[in-house]
């Protein structure tokens, strides 16, 4: 019988490199029940107390089995080194996201047991995506990470901002969703095949079926990362978003969603390089200097940082659009450390923003050394962070860049970096002039915060800093994973 | 001039559709109902007297939980072909998709979505 033969090949799947995910997803779904049982006061303690536990061991989970490589699932989920740093640092974020989160929703008299949930069906997505080859997997993947944001992004009481932003992200979210899937129907038909590896490894006669799917499968994803011809909904929703969830949207949801591209770009054949140099450079450049420039306006701070989290975008992709080892180093190490600055910098605003008299704007930034010095230290790192001063992240993954830019095709998208990375100056550091040069207009202070809130914004300063003083940290580890992907 | 045949077939059609509407309208008992210009005639009173304005949103809520059930039963007709080779495993397998399922429904059910007694708004 015919039915009989694909059913032969059914096998049980290798589940221990699937453990941190399952133990994310696991967590979900007792958060689920629990909210459906409990009592609201008692959820207010308990969920936030399961979600970490939850998320602590699956981080533990990651980073015990590092050493495990392989692929399960019909080859529709791959465990290698690049999915280890990357969901260390995703579940890391997502952590901390539960930390500032419970304060802030109290403060804006908001409390969702959905929030807790969708966070980790959010990250179970998230940490899919940076885990697979399957066009299919990497749909589903993707519907999961983005209908967990569009959620997240709507779930603010009486905030009118909250749903047009959150509107607006589904409408052109769907959009991406769809020219992406479109894009995989093309790379199908090309190859045959649903693995990434095999369809980029296949070669057919006629490749313009390849060609067209590529692009639109790139363009499904410039959609959701913000680069510059399709960024309308960005800084909308990250402006409308309770902050605590614009954190994650910048950080675990850019590593997210740059992941298919990032592993798609080692596995292009050298007949398309020029393409791919040509198309994503030139979408990077426009990026950069848009990003920076419409920044330099902006009067509310939270859409000041979405721009600004537009322009490293630019970075990042100007990083992919080097088909070599260098640039791969490069971006997964621009990419690790732009989701530490980006979720600082948004912490720090989430903050701030229980305050009742503050109102997002730039100036209620003037003189905050003298209310908040805590706060203004941090902010400052996290603002020379982003512009790329010398002993922080933003520095050494900038020089990456910048050194994997300056080989031979690509020396115009290094000066265009450089550049943007002037007019930027322009914002990060009027943001600086304002808080340690002006005296203060108004009166703030910020009562009753948590000490776990101090710890987090603490570590993730550090890590600032201490990535880029001891990048060996991780640079090893990025070293062997690009390495590895290239292989193929 | 070959498709002469077929214009004049075209107009007499017309013709004929023409002289039946008008017949109709001339000749037919003319009874004013209330819920004539109503977008969808069932006969009862309806919620909204025009199509333009928005629905509540029971109406939604039911159809999500519509599409559901629906998937559900669309996943389990391949199922069902192929159980036999696909043993215990396929069993758990189909046992955790439905149980998934399942806690969308209990979420709709703790949260109202089954409670179908809209209370009439006022327009």
């Amino acid at each position: 019988m015919q039915v009989n033969q694909p059913i032969e090949a059914v096998e049980f799947p290798r589940l221990d490199v699937f453990i941190p995910e399952l133990i994310v997803l696991i967590t979900a779904f007792v958060i689920f029940t629990l909210d459906l049982i409990l009592s609201s006061p008692m959820k207010r303690r308990i969920l936030p107390i399961i979600t970490a536990t939850g998320y602590s061991l699956s981080l533990a989970t990651v980073i015990l089995l590092n050493k495990l490589k392989g692929d399960t699932f019909y080859k529709s989920f791959t465990a290698d080194h690049l999915g280890t740093v990357v969901k260390t640092f995703e579940i890391l974020i997502a952590l901390t996201v539960i930390v500032f989160a419970q304060k802030y929703y109290s403060s804006r008299n908001s409390f969702y047991g959905e929030f807790y949930y969708i966070l980790s069906f959010t990250l179970a997505g998230a940490m899919i995506l940076s885990s697979s080859y399957n066009l299919i997997v990497i749909y589903v993947a993707l519907e999961l990470v983005s209908i967990g944001f569009y959620i997240l992004t709507a779930l603010l009481r009486n905030s009118f901002i909250s749903k047009e932003g959150a509107f607006k992200y589904l409408i052109l979210g769907g959009l991406s969703v769809a020219l992406a899937s479109y894009g995989a129907v093309f790379m199908y038909i090309y190859a045959g095949s649903l693995d990434l590896r095999e369809i980029l490894s296949y070669k057919g006669e006629d490749q313009h079926y390849l060609i067209l799917g590529l692009v639109l499968f790139l363009i499904g994803f410039a959609i959701k990362i913000g680069a510059v011809p399709f960024h309308f909904w960005l800084p909308d929703a990250y402006q409308g978003a309770p902050t605590p969830v614009t954190a994650l949207m910048a950080s675990v949801g850019k590593l997210a969603f740059f992941i298919p591209i990032v592993r798609i770009m080692p596995l292009l054949r050298e007949e398309f390089s020029d393409v791919w140099i040509i198309t994503v450079g030139i979408i990077a450049a426009i990026t950069m200097i848009y990003g920076n420039m419409v920044a330099l306006v902006q009067k509310d701070i939270k859409r000041l940082l979405a721009y600004s989290s537009i322009a490293h975008s630019g970075y990042i992709l100007a990083g992919i659009a080097v088909t070599e080892v260098i640039g791969l180093k490069a971006v997964v190490y621009f990419l690790v450390v732009y989701t530490i600055m980006a979720a600082g910098s948004f912490f720090v605003i989430a903050l701030l923003e229980r305050m009742g008299n503050w109102k997002n704007l730039l100036q209620d930034l003037s003189g905050m050394r003298f209310n908040l010095p805590f706060l203004a230290l941090s902010f400052m790192i996290y603002m020379f962070a982003l512009l790329g001063v010398p002993p922080t992240v933003g520095f050494v993954g900038k020089t990456l860049v910048f050194m994997a830019l300056s080989f031979d095709k690509l020396w115009w998208l290094a000066i265009v970096m450089i550049i943007s990375t002037g007019i930027s100056t322009g914002y990060y550091v009027r943001i600086v002039v304002l808080m340690y040069m002006k005296d203060k207009e108004k009166e703030f202070s910020l009562k009753g915060t948590n000490p776990l809130e101090i710890i987090s914004l603490t570590f993730l300063t550090l890590l600032t800093v201490g990535l880029a003083v001891m990048p060996e940290l991780i640079l090893n580890l990025i070293n062997s994973a690009s390495e590895s992907l290239f292989l193929r | 001039m070959e498709y002469i045949g077929f214009l004049m077939f075209f107009a007499v059609m017309i013709g004929i559709a023409l002289v039946m509407i008008s017949l109709n309208w001339l000749f037919g008992p003319k009874t004013p109902q209330e819920y004539e210009d109503y977008p969808y005639e069932c006969g009862v009173p309806l919620y909204d007297k025009c199509a333009q304005t928005t629905f509540h949103q029971g109406y939604y809520l039911l159809g999500l939980l519509l599409l559901l059930f629906d998937i559900e039963a669309a996943f389990l007709f391949p199922w069902t072909v192929v159980y036999r080779w696909l043993g215990i495993f396929g069993f758990i397998e189909m046992f955790l998709f439905i149980l998934i399922l399942t806690y969308g429904l209990l979420y709709a059910w703790k949260k109202g979505a089954l409670n179908w007694q809209f209370e009439r708004e006022e327009f």
